[in-house]
């Protein structure tokens, strides 16, 4: 089978169902965790045992507000802005929205949420989510 | 494409405006226009064009000089928000001048510089 290239616009991020209004860039980080044991099998020598991963999103993009017609289909920065100050928590689902391309899914909370704006270029935000261990699973796009 | 907006806004004021190069023989006033865009990409697709644009004019009197510049400056100010051709331009910014004097053809010259940008090409 011939590779595939994925390129940086098929990965993307949605909060909930819904895309996120003017997202540019996303960003995935997992970080899995270890525990180190000393067993008497292994001679003396410690060795770093899995316990868990960590999993961590991350997104920016323009301050564009969605359309009326797009409350069903999209966030935006505003409707981040205020998820960020109640702190729910929100199915996510990150990956290549094609059916049957790999994706990541589960819960997460938003832990950080930025915007800057100058004077006279578009508006950005700045947002990042963490996944409550344990929920994230990896599957593909239905 | 945006250079169609600015050729109709400029050659309102000065007939004689070009896109990109003028006619070496041609009586002063004139004007040149040149554009250069770069496209703005979201995980949605492309979302707008941002527009380097430059005016230069040229005349031989400063004081008419200076009044081609402020009314150029408005009129392409006054294209926010308007679709032109097709050209669907969402925001002028006008970015500054720079005067100057051409010494060997003793004409004043003033290039002005604007960002545009626009949901279209």
């Amino acid at each position: 089978m011939a590779e595939t290239v994925v390129k940086g616009y098929m990965l993307n991020l949605k909060w909930g169902t819904k895309l996120i209004k003017g997202l540019i860039t996303t960003g995935l980080k997992i970080k899995p965790n270890y525990e180190e044991v000393l067993l008497k099998s292994s001679s003396g020598v410690p060795v770093d045992e899995f316990i868990d991963f960590d999993t961590e999103f991350t997104g920016s993009g323009q301050t564009i507000e969605r359309d009326t017609g797009e409350s069903s289909t999209h966030e935006d920065f505003e409707t981040l802005r205020e998820a960020a100050s109640v702190g729910a928590t929100v199915a996510f689902v990150y990956g290549r929205f094609t059916t049957g391309e790999k994706i990541v899914s589960g819960n997460a909370k938003i832990q950080d949420y930025s915007e800057d704006a100058n004077s006279k270029d578009r508006g950005s935000y700045t947002v990042s989510f963490k996944a409550v261990r344990g929920s994230v699973t990896f599957g593909t796009y239905t | 494409m945006i250079s169609e907006a600015l050729q109709t806004t400029l050659a309102g004021i000065i007939p004689n405006t070009f896109y990109v190069m003028g006619d070496e023989k041609i009586p002063a006033p004139y004007c040149v226009h040149r554009e250069v865009s770069t496209p703005f990409r979201q995980k949605a697709g492309l979302s707008h064009y941002e527009w380097t644009v430059e005016i230069v004019i040229i005349d031989d009197s400063p004081d008419t000089l200076e009044t081609y510049v402020n009314s150029i400056i408005t009129a392409v100010e006054a294209l926010a928000g308007t679709t032109v051709s097709g050209t669907i331009i969402t925001s002028v910014y006008f970015e500054g001048n720079e005067p100057d004097f051409d010494t060997e053809d003793k004409l004043y010259t003033n290039i002005l510089r604007f960002t545009i940008e626009t949901s279209n090409r």
